[in-house]
């Protein structure tokens, strides 16, 4: 399988003397994955995008975009950052003609158009008049018109409506089916990653705290209620609920007598672990970076 | 996972680029920088062609009729004329309807000088142009990392940043300097002599063109060091104005040694056709009839401080201008990735 994206030992630092942003990150993401990803606020999801997209510099650690180094396969690469920036004085036509100057060989002028008109723009609207979510649509509509084998999203649909987002979210979806595109894509609407996503970045303190295909991840967590002993297994969260404890494990072996287990939804299953930032990290093989998967074998 | 396989299986999925760019392309251009440098600057541009034709026209107009009654006045009464022409200012098509205090607006004398204090206005308004909408609201905005994150370099960026103004500022400047050059030979001799001329004499040549692109590179470099756009704005705004203080005549090398004198060749002319030396008449008709003075010539000859001083002015303004621009580049880089793709662990 071929990789995407794979980290290496990542820092970044802001400022000399600041905690980390990115902090020995290591994971490795599998060519073709749609994959979410995931984190508290600061915890470096926007960071990690940016130095993908070749806009900002680590402080330490490597990273390979595409087999590349980052800022190399930019023809190949597609981001949309959060706060989406466009030329507020352009027309909604000047800027899809706009991204066919600056991506001459892979442009698809029809594609890009066709989902400016999905949202009913007027092409000759200034970008500045536009609404959030209608910004969001022409942002979009560049990252997508450029054909990217790897789609780097920081919270792409936070603005829009939800009529808007199902459907460009479909858009994305689809494409990403029809040409094979890998998409890493920071969000906080938990839904929406569980019907989009087939993989999974948690990233809390500067590193992935959960990596993997999110049925992978989920087929290793139960959630347990009842009482008894669960020391065998990690237990990630638990709290009391009724007579026993509710408990989110990660399973080590079947689990005892005396318990009710129940699969987790991907939501218990981020928020069991976003609540319990010292739960230890679990990493799948296929999205272990190379150099920890040598270590785990040698 | 093991044991990988040598020959790697062709990726299936890879996206075929069979999408044409449908998109009319109006200007060649390798990757279409230069089609978004003018469209994205498009009112910098509108106000440059203004400033363009306004400095041009008014020269032209020196060049032709702005310059008629101070040589009918030259004509007949040499130097005095064209002098006492200056400070009366007669020869703006409408002075004699303007009202007093406004005058001196209208004289060949006063006019003169207007693109030449255009230049140096111009110098400060690229300068606080190239920090300002060219790079430091990009970089404020987010959108010079939108256009680094298509299929352009940020180095690719910085080049056409740089070189389209350069090139717009090269020919337009060059080309003002040129018919200034023109028209003072055509009409030097129709100015009030002191200060004036020789200040001007020296400052327009190769050195105005290389001020104004000192000017684009500082501000260039100031907003990529600064990052932010009101103070890359300030600082480039007043190191231009400082510059531009500095040329002509308060140069470190310069020295006290300010503007030399221009040689100038001033004769009165007898019926006869002889030259002969001013009789000094002033507007005195009799004075100038009983010497027999039927005409005049005056010219300034050029002066030998002239090229020494301006190639040597035009060569630091270019070094500079160089040195901005490298390490504009340098800066750039602090921008981006580490490249160093090589030595994977493990």
């Amino acid at each position: 399988m071929n990789t995407a994206l794979e980290a290496t030992g990542l820092v970044k630092r802001y400022g000399r003397h600041a905690t980390a942003a990115l902090d020995d990150c290591s994971f490795r993401l599998p060519e073709g994955r749609i994959s979410a990803l995931v984190g508290p606020n600061g915890a470096g999801k926007s960071t990690l995008l940016a130095i993908a997209a070749g806009l900002l510099r680590q402080t330490s650690g490597q990273l390979r975009v595409l087999g590349a180094g980052p800022g190399e396969a930019r023809a190949r690469v597609g981001y949309l950052s959060q706060d989406k920036p466009l030329h507020p004085q352009l027309s909604v036509a000047d800027t899809l003609r706009l991204g066919a100057e600056l991506n001459p060989d892979r442009w698809d002028a029809a594609y890009a158009a066709g989902i400016v008109e999905q949202g009913s723009l007027d092409p000759r609207t200034k970008v500045r008049a536009l609404s959030g979510g209608q910004r969001t649509r022409v942002a979009l509509a560049i990252a997508l018109g450029k054909r990217p084998e790897l789609m780097l999203l920081d919270e792409p649909m936070a603005d829009l409506d939800p009529l808007a987002r199902h459907e460009l979210m479909g858009t994305l979806m689809a494409d990403a089916a029809e040409h094979g595109t890998t998409v890493l894509m920071s969000s906080h609407i938990v839904a929406e990653l569980a019907d989009a996503c087939d993989h999974l970045l948690l990233l809390g303190g500067g590193r992935i705290r959960l990596g993997g295909g999110i049925d992978d991840l989920i087929g290793a967590h139960s959630l347990v209620t009842g009482r008894g002993d669960l020391s065998k297994h990690t237990v990630v969260e638990s709290r009391a609920s009724g007579r026993g404890v509710t408990a989110l494990i990660r399973r080590d072996g079947p689990v005892g007598e005396g318990w009710q287990v129940q699969e987790p939804s991907l939501e218990e299953l981020l928020l069991a672990h976003l609540r319990s930032p010292e739960a230890p990290a679990l990493i799948t093989p296929s999205t272990a970076s190379t150099a920890d998967r040598t270590a785990v074998t040698a | 996972m093991s044991a990988p396989s040598l020959e790697k299986p062709e990726k299936p999925e890879k996206p075929v680029k069979q999408a044409k760019p449908t998109v009319r392309r109006t200007l060649p251009g390798p990757d279409g920088l230069v089609w978004t440098m003018l469209r994205l600057h498009r009112t910098a541009l509108w106000v440059w062609t203004g400033y363009a034709v306004i400095s041009l026209g008014l020269l032209l107009w020196l060049w032709g009729p702005g310059a008629s009654a101070a040589q009918k006045a030259f004509d007949t009464f040499g130097y005095a004329g064209a002098q006492e022409n200056g400070w009366e200012g007669k020869s703006f098509p409408f002075s004699a309807w303007l009202p007093e205090f406004l005058s001196p607006l209208g004289s060949f004398d006063t006019i003169f000088y207007e693109p030449a204090s255009l230049t140096r206005l111009l110098a400060i308004g690229i300068a606080v142009f190239a920090a300002g909408p060219l790079i430091a609201r990009e970089l404020e905005l987010g959108t010079a990392g939108w256009a680094w994150t298509q299929s352009v370099t940020p180095a690719r960026w910085l080049v056409a940043k740089l070189t389209v103004p350069a090139l717009l500022i090269t020919v337009c400047t060059g080309l003002l300097v040129i018919v200034y050059r023109l028209v003072w030979n055509a009409h030097g001799h129709l100015l009030i002599a002191g200060i004036g001329p020789r200040s001007f004499y020296f400052n327009i040549g190769p050195a105005t063109v290389a001020n104004a692109l000192f000017a684009l590179a500082f501000g260039v470099l100031a907003a990529l060091v600064l990052r932010r756009a009101l103070p890359a704005l300030a600082v480039s705004g007043v190191v231009a104005y400082l510059v531009g203080a500095l040329r002509g005549n308060s140069w470190p090398f310069q020295g006290r040694y300010q503007q030399p004198e221009i040689p100038v060749h001033s004769k009165a002319i007898t019926s006869g056709g002889a030259e002969i030396r001013d009789p000094g008449c002033y507007l005195d008709k009799a004075c100038l009839a009983r010497h027999d003075v039927t005409g005049f010539t005056r010219q300034y000859l050029p002066s030998q401080d002239y090229w020494p001083r301006q190639l040597t002015e035009t060569g630091i303004l270019l070094g500079l201008t160089a040195l901005c621009v490298v390490a504009a580049f340098l800066v750039l880089r602090r921008y981006q990735p580490k490249k160093t793709t090589k030595g994977a662990r493990g």
